[in-house]
């Protein structure tokens, strides 16, 4: 235990990180051998690890993975910028809000799986299907995050910006994006997961390819180990991306302690 | 006038606006009618959906999967969350592993909980209890560090039991926390059962638009999804509703 105190801090944000999945993998090693112990239903880490490898050599994985990132990647910017600049504008802008909050809430709390087969019977089977479901599950939670973060941000330091003589439009870029950027980027980070689960879910249930679509013709095929290689792959992907946007996050709000 | 255009009629203006949308784009051919038959179509073809046999069995195991989902969660989450919130111990243990969870698509479960268990309600039901976890337990786990210490000393001061401070204190303060995770653990969950039995294809509306969608059958698809977005925000309106009338001053 003194030994681990002894490192350095780096050091000790590196086994912080590591040792959750450590004790991931060994839990799963256990079940999978222990209490399931039918390689069939639970393959062992380790098989996964080959039916990984497998998949790879076959050159199905590579493609499948590049098309499901590029996926997210188009998704999440664009949420990203209809979601900020929507939020922004509800929350600041009174008549804006007026008219478009119910709508942004109508469309929060309805389930939006039950339109993505109406989304694919209009763009079909490629990648706009996935892109727009994605966007419709991330831009919300992005919306409204940051309409709560500009709606909140303390008025007298407009107030103050305005009385120095800073034009509104100075104010609004050196004011009101500096307070409302912590909360910003925890609706983006919120919107990360849903864009990620939005290519992944579509992709799952209806598509020619991708991530999603190759670990259901895996189960069809009834190959667990590479069933399962697919999943843990779109959540190294999910965790990896979310690192990401936490790191560009605390870059952005080095100066506050949200 | 003012008041009623301003509560009732100006909210529904952007939804009127889209209908209008919906009925114009296709009749106009703007949009192809097979793919997007007109509002009014759609809204034809609900009575035949809502008195087929087919989609109530659906519906009914759609919503059962997505209750038992969602009050399993409540009765397993919030009490965890609450002593995250508490225990320090409890938090370091469950931080990470939660995190974890969050960041995976929850429906891509589904795959090896059927290989696992089989299709049913450990599997699907499965899928729709690790979704609404995550909000359930972050909500108590920030309700509960907002009880106040003083509540709990004057608790203990009357010779309440510690373990009993949990349900007398704690809980009462974190509740309006846990109502409004709860609230979207609900919106969750719905996603989460249809997606599931969308891609498990047994049983659920999720099957249903599936195999409506599969055989062509496209205006039953846009009816039937019409029916559970409604639903969806029914069972928001009404959680809302509930929660007011039954807990009236954590709101």
């Amino acid at each position: 235990m003194g030994g681990v105190v002894a490192l350095g801090r780096k050091w000790r944000s590196i086994v912080a990180f590591v040792a959750p999945l450590a004790s991931l993998v060994c839990v799963w090693e256990i079940l999978a051998r222990e209490v399931v112990a039918n390689p069939f239903k639970m393959p062992e880490p380790l098989e996964v690890l080959h039916g990984a490898d497998e998949l790879w050599a076959s050159g199905v994985f590579s493609p499948a993975i590049l098309v499901t990132v590029e996926r997210i990647g188009i998704a999440y910017g664009a949420s990203l910028i209809i979601g900020w600049g929507v939020g922004t504008a509800l929350g600041s802008i009174p008549s804006v809000a007026a008219v478009l909050r119910p709508i942004v809430s109508f469309f929060f709390t309805m389930p939006k799986t039950a339109i993505y087969p109406s989304l694919v019977i209009i763009l079909g089977l490629g990648s706009s299907s996935k892109i727009v479901f994605g966007v419709m599950l991330a831009v919300f939670p992005i919306i409204l995050g940051t309409a709560t973060a500009v709606s909140t941000i303390d008025q007298k330091l407009i107030w103050s910006a305005r009385s120095l003589g800073v034009s509104r439009a100075r104010t609004f870029i050196g004011v009101v994006i500096p307070a409302m950027l912590p909360g910003a980027v925890a609706a983006a980070r919120v919107g990360l997961v849903s864009a990620v689960v939005g290519v992944f879910l579509g992709e799952m249930m209806v598509g020619a390819d991708g991530l999603g679509q190759l670990m259901m013709r895996m189960s069809t095929a009834l190959d667990s180990a590479a069933t399962y290689a697919c999943l843990v792959t779109a959540c190294v992907i999910a965790v990896a991306m979310d690192g990401v946007v936490l790191a560009i996050g605390r870059r952005l709000t080095w100066w506050s302690e949200g | 006038m003012s008041r009623v255009w301003r509560e009732y009629v100006r909210p529904l203006i952007g939804i009127l606006v889209l209908l209008g949308l919906w009925e114009l784009l296709p009749e106009t051919g703007l949009v192809d009618r097979e793919l997007m038959p007109p509002f009014s179509q759609v809204m034809g073809d609900l009575p035949k959906l809502l008195t087929s046999t087919g989609f109530g069995a659906a519906m009914l195991s759609t919503a059962t999967t997505w209750w038992v989902g969602v009050v399993s969660a409540l009765l397993i989450g919030a009490p965890l969350g609450m002593l995250m919130g508490r225990s320090e111990l409890v938090f370091r243990a469950l931080n990470r592993p939660i995190g974890l969870l969050y960041s995976i698509p929850k429906v891509g479960l589904v795959v090896p909980l059927v290989l696992i268990f089989g299709v049913g309600l450990l599997s699907v039901g499965g899928v729709v209890f690790l979704g609404c976890l995550i909000p359930i337990v972050t909500s108590a786990y920030q309700g509960s560090k907002m009880t106040a210490v003083e509540h709990l000393w004057a608790a203990r001061s009357v010779g309440v039991p510690t373990w009993m401070t949990g349900v007398r204190v704690v809980l009462p303060s974190a509740l309006p926390h846990l109502i409004s995770g709860t609230r979207l653990a609900v919106a969750v969950g719905l996603l989460d059962v249809l997606g599931a039995q969308f891609v498990v294809r047994q049983s659920g509306v999720g099957a249903y638009l599936y195999d409506s969608f599969d055989v062509g059958q496209f205006v039953r698809v846009w009816s039937t999804a019409t029916v559970v977005a409604v639903l969806g925000l029914i069972a928001d309106l009404l959680y809302v509703r509930v929660s007011k009338r039954v807990f009236p001053w954590a709101i």
